[in-house]
């Protein structure tokens, strides 16, 4: 048991593996970054929505 | 973590993993523009997390977008089909005094088959159960990373864990024949 959350599951390593195990294949059903790249090429209103939180963190940083 | 770390992790992560975010999204929602926004909300959620996140560029931190972002546009499309998510009840689960039952193996193939039922369980358990033991968020963290009240996170923990458990024992190599402690 992990002491620090209390709980039994917390820290077993087999299930730690497992769910490490489960995230990569998760992630192997995926199509690959080429295709993916391929078919987002142009995101410029995500990009532009991305940006102004990028710019109001460095504004933050600057009003701090 | 200063500001200035945080806008270049979050640059980072979104010039990395952007494209699987938008492709999770739009899977769910079936509709560009609402991905992009289901994009954009995720990282809003994540930038709370950002000093969690030690290395952009690997699965570890690419898995974590993915349930971020799948858990964001469920949501969304919940919203948009006014379908009303409930508060979930509790139920005990036998936890077999103290014993997980990953108490119960020696095989190290356990680890692919208890991936495998990880992997057939509902997203929403398999998510917090994720969040929770490979990402060590707390349930008021996971609760705001899914958009869910800390309460249904701790019930989502005991459904998991009572359904994962379930699986377990319907298979052989995890019904007590042998104790890997």
């Amino acid at each position: 048991m992990d002491r620090r959350t209390g709980d039994e599951w917390s820290g077993d390593p087999l299930l730690l593996a497992a769910l490490q195990r489960y995230v990569e294949r998760m992630l192997g059903e995926l199509p690959c970054e080429e295709e993916l790249s391929a078919r987002y090429r142009n995101t410029p209103r995500l990009d532009r929505m991305i940006g102004e939180m990028e710019k109001a963190l460095r504004q933050q940083q600057h009003g701090e | 973590m200063e500001l200035d770390e945080k806008s270049v992790k979050l640059e980072q992560l979104y010039a990395l993993h952007k494209n699987v975010m938008l492709y999770t999204a739009e899977r769910i929602l079936r509709d560009y523009q609402l991905a992009e926004d289901a994009v954009q909300k995720a990282f809003m959620k994540v930038l709370d997390n950002l000093h969690k996140i030690e290395e952009p560029d690997c699965n570890k931190t690419r898995a974590f977008l993915v349930i971020i972002t799948r858990n964001v546009a469920i949501t969304m499309y919940n919203r948009q089909k006014k379908l009303a998510v409930p508060i979930e009840e509790i139920e005990q689960i036998d936890c077999a005094g103290g014993l997980t039952p990953f108490d119960l193996v020696a095989a190290k193939e356990s680890v692919e088959a208890i991936a495998q039922y990880i992997g057939q369980l509902d997203k929403k358990y398999a998510d917090v159960l994720t969040l929770k033991f490979y990402y060590q968020y707390s349930d008021s963290e996971i609760a705001g990373l899914v958009q869910t009240s800390p309460e249904n996170v701790r019930v989502r923990l005991h459904r998991g864990k009572r359904k994962l458990t379930a699986l377990l024992k319907g298979d052989e190599r995890f019904n007590g024949s042998q104790n890997r402690r």
